[in-house]
Parts: structure tokens; sequence; C-alpha cells
């Protein structure tokens, strides 16, 4: 499993990746996880100003 | 392949630096987690600010550069500016302080920032820098013969090579948490912000700068409303609060409750930009190993745009001359030491005694604010000279305040009193 990012509500600011050690963050229009690198760290969840990411709810 | 040189972030402090360095020979490299860095997605008001000698420089905008009189450099710009002259801080109720140079020269000037990366990025090509877009630096290792920095592009980790690194990756520099700079570092918070443009604000100016004080917004920091460069109709709003109060939930309450809600009436939102800031106190030596901490990477918040343009042309030099053996990185030190205010001794202490404004009520605000309302201030765009001028003007006003409102009084001299404690 991984991050969700609601595309909808992100604003392309790039600060989640700042804080993303692995490696899963990509920014494209909006930020992309890339599922085979995120460990559920949750940082970058802190860092988005838009509120647009999320664990899935069952995780959360 | 190794490089001399590799920068990541292609901001305006990491552009300027490689443009430098590959100019003295060097063979630079680029890491940037954009596609496309003439679009600002990161919050940015885009003002040139033209305080005398502002973080050590006084810069000239001609029409087709900007000039550094001290530093001796200047950087091609020919895109669209705007003069703005007025700033103005406002009470809840309306009463409004007024900021302005008496000659009239401009505050602060708007530029398109969108354009003067693009036209930096064009001059590194020609000067033979390799740009990797789309690609984040995540991870970074520095030894005595070189660094490594560990990359993602396209779902691909790769590692790339160097004998030098710029980080140039902004305030909350991933490279420097991976070289572990951020240890000896004081950690204060983290801000989130967010800049909604629209069309249609009400109390829109597009020839000032206007920022609303007051409980009823319920962000951390005054709201603040802009014009864009973009166009005469569209003005920003900036939003900046933390994890509890989160900048869209501001925004609501700026728009549907607070004191301004009746001006966003006829508002249509036009784009929006964000950030967050990780807020450290600044690094007194900004480089470690073979990795020298350009622009914002080292600093207190933020060193402006024009600031991260001083940092990259001195580190593209600082660069060659380490490389050439001549302690570039000392006497980078050394100029970064002396040009940043928040190096100076008591900055720290006294920026945080001005972020006093939460202590009022909406009532106390418009009183003090009407007491100085018609004055001219000096104007400046310094966010730590405002609101010293703002109080010394206040102060002024003591006899009366002491007289009509004893209670704003005690909170005033109390909050003077906590500052003097302070320093
Ligand atoms: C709300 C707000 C308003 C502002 N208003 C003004 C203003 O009016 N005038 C002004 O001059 N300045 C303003 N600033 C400050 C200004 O934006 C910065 O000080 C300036 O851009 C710093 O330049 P820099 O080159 O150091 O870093 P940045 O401009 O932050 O550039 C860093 C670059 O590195 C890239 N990057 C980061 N991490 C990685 C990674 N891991 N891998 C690859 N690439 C990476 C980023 O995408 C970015 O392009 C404002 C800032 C904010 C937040
Ligand atoms: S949860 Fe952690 S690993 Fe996953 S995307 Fe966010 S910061 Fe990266
Ligand atoms: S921090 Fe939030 S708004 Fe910014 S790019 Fe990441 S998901 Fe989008």
């Amino acid at each position: 499993m991984a991050v969700k990012i609601d595309t909808d509500v992100c604003v392309g600011c790039g600060c989640c990746s700042d804080v993303c050690t692995p490696g899963a963050l990509e920014l494209r229009e909006t930020a992309e996880v890339n599922q085979a690198f995120c460990i559920e760290c949750k940082q970058c969840i802190d860092m988005c100003p838009a509120l647009a990411i999320r664990l899935p709810a069952a995780q959360e | 392949m190794t490089y001399d040189l590799i920068v990541v972030g292609a901001g305006p402090g990491g552009l300027l630096a490689a443009k430098t360095a590959a100019e003295q020979g060097l063979k630079v490299a680029v890491i940037e987690k954009r596609k496309d860095i003439s679009k600002i997605t990161r919050a940015c008001c885009e003002q040139f600010i033209m305080d005398e000698n502002y973080s050590g420089d006084t810069i000239e905008v001609l029409s087709d550069r900007i000039v550094f009189t001290k530093n001796g450099f200047d950087v091609s710009y020919d895109g669209p500016k705007k003069d703005i002259h007025d700033k103005y801080y406002i009470s809840p109720g309306g009463k409004t302080i007024h900021f302005a140079y008496e000659d009239r020269r401009p505050i602060v000037v708007k530029f398109d920032k969108g354009r003067l990366l693009e036209g930096l990025m064009q001059e590194c090509s020609q000067a033979g820098v390799r740009f990797f877009m789309g690609t984040v630096a995540f991870g970074a290792g520095d030894e005595e013969k070189g660094v490594e920095i560990a990359v993602m592009h396209d779902g691909h980790h790769e590692i790339m090579k160097a004998r030098k690194l710029i980080a140039a990756d902004g305030v909350n520099t991933g490279v420097g948490e991976a070289l572990d700079i951020n240890k000896g570092r004081r950690y204060f918070a983290t801000a989130l912000c967010i800049m909604y443009y629209l069309e249609g604000i009400g109390v829109y100016d597009p020839t000032a700068m206007k920022t609303y004080f007051g409980r009823s917004y319920k962000g951390l920091a005054p709201i603040m409303i802009g014009p864009s460069i973009e166009s005469e109709e569209v003005g920003y709003v900036i939003c900046t609060g933390n994890k509890q109060y989160p900048p869209p939930d501001i925004f609501n309450n700026v728009t549907t409750v607070g004191a301004l809600a009746p001006e966003f009436q006829n508002a249509q939102l036009v784009k929006k930009v964000g950030c967050s800031i990780k807020t450290f106190s600044p690094l007194a030596v900004p480089w470690k190993g073979n990795t020298l901490f350009v622009g914002d990477a080292a600093a207190y918040v933020e060193v402006e745009t024009q600031g991260a343009l001083m940092c990259g042309y001195r580190a593209g030099h600082a660069v060659a001359e380490e490389i050439a053996g001549y302690g570039g990185f000392d006497a980078y030190t050394r100029w970064w030491q002396s040009s940043f205010e928040f190096l100076g001794e008591d900055f720290m202490r006294v920026a945080q005694g001005f972020a006093l404004v939460p202590k009022y009520t909406d009532e106390e605000l418009d009183f003090l604010f009407g007491l100085i309302e018609g004055e001219r201030l000096e104007g400046t765009y310094n966010q730590y000279r405002s609101p010293k001028i703002m109080w010394d003007a206040l102060f002024r006003h003591s006899e009366q305040i002491q007289a009509e409102r004893p209670e704003v009084y005690e909170k005033m001299t109390g909050a003077q009193a906590s500052l003097s404690d302070m320093l």
C-alpha cells in the first residue's frame, strides 16, 4: 500500500517530495506516488499545505 | 560520468550557481524535480525588493537586466515589470497604516519569476550546463573523493556522482537532511501556505500590497492581499497556517465569515500555488565536506529571489576556487555571514519579539491603527523593519494611549518589556 494524493486539490507545489526519503514522490502536473517505494512513513502528509495526501481509509 | 559540480535545484540560486561555475570551465549538471520551471507552482510573490543595502546589496531594475551594484554582476531579464509604491496594514474595522517612500520610489518591483528562471536556464545551457529535469534527488552521500546523489526519474532510481555538490534545493532542503546538516540548527515550526489568485476581490488594489490583521481571520499570520504580474484584475490572497489551522480552512473563513467576507462575494478563483516551510535557524557555516548550501537551503525562512541570485553568483565562483585549492567555501562563508540580516547577533530574538499582534482584540487593533491613520510611515519591504517602524510610531502616542486605554498600554509595554528582556 501507499499514500494517496487527491489530484483535484493538489496545487503541485512539490513540498511533499522534499521529505520523502525513499524517493517515492515525483512531480508531474500534480505530485504522484510510486507505490513500489512508499514506506507509509506519513512525513509527506504533514508537509502538504492543501491537505491533498491521505493514507487509504482502512489504515488511518 | 563524474561531474565537477552537481547542483540540486533550478531555482534562482541553483541556476546562477550553475551558470557561473560553467563559465569558470567546470563540467556542471543540474537536477530539478520540476519538468517546466517556467510554471511557478510554489508560492512566491515575485517582487524585487528595492530597499537600499537589502541583504548587503542595492539592486537596480533596468529595462533588460537587474544590476547588483555591490556584488558587481547582473542578470538578464526583459519580462514584464510593475512598480508598487504603497503598502498598507489594515485593522479589522478598516483603520489603515500607510507605508511609502517620501519620494514615491517603488518599495518593490514585481516580475515574472517563471520568465526569469527560463532565461537563466537558457544561459546555463549555452554555457554547457546539463539539465536533468523531472528528476528528484532523494539521497546524498559525501566522502573525501566526492559526492553521490540518489535520484528518481520516471519511477527509476539512479546514482549520480560529482566532485562538488551545491544544495540549492530550497528551504526544506532534503539534501541537507540526507547529509545531516540540520542537526545543529534550531527547528521552530512548519508553516503551511497557499496563495489563492482571484479575479474580482472587492478590496483589491493593483498598485498596493495590503496586510489584514485581526483574530477573525484565524490565520497564524495576517492575511495578505496583493497584485499579480499576470493581469490588472487578478490579485492574490495569502493564507498562512499550520497542521491545526490549514490554509484551506483559513481561506474558507476569510472569504465566508471573517471581516473581509463581503469583499469576496463576486470573486472567482483563477489558480492556487502553495508551499510548506520548515523553519530552522540559519546555517552560520553553510558548507560541509564537498557540499555548499546555497540560498533558502541555508537560510532562516528565505533569502528572497535577489538574495538567492547573489548566493548563486558567489557559490559558482566559490566552487571553482575550492576545486582550484583557494578555499572558496571559506570565502563564501565570510560573504554569507556579512550579508544576511538573519545572521546578525540579535536578529532571531528581535524577529520573534515583534510577532506580537495576536495579543490584541479586533477592537484594540482598530483603536491603535486609528492613532496613526493618515500618517506616512517610511516605506520598506523588510518584514522585520516594518513592525518596528509601526511600533515606534504608536509609541509616539503613548500619552494618549495611557490616558484613554490604560489596559492597551499595559499590553504594549508588557510586550516591549518582554522584547527588551529577550534582548
Ligand atoms: C509566500 C511566499 C512569498 C514570497 N515572496 C517573495 C517575493 O515577493 N520576492 C522574492 O524575491 N522572494 C519571495 N519569496 C521567497 C523566494 O521564493 C525564495 O527565497 C527563493 O525562491 C529562494 O531561491 P532558492 O534558489 O534558494 O530556492 P527555491 O526557489 O526554493 O528553489 C529550489 C529548487 O529546487 C528544486 N528542488 C527542491 N528539492 C529538490 C530535490 N530533492 N530534487 C530536485 N529538485 C529539488 C525545487 O523544485 C526548486 O526549483 C517568497 C516565498 C514565499 C513562500
Ligand atoms: S508516506 Fe513516506 S514514503 Fe510514502 S510518499 Fe509519503 S513521504 Fe514518501
Ligand atoms: S505537498 Fe500537497 S499540494 Fe504540494 S505537490 Fe505534494 S500533494 Fe500536491
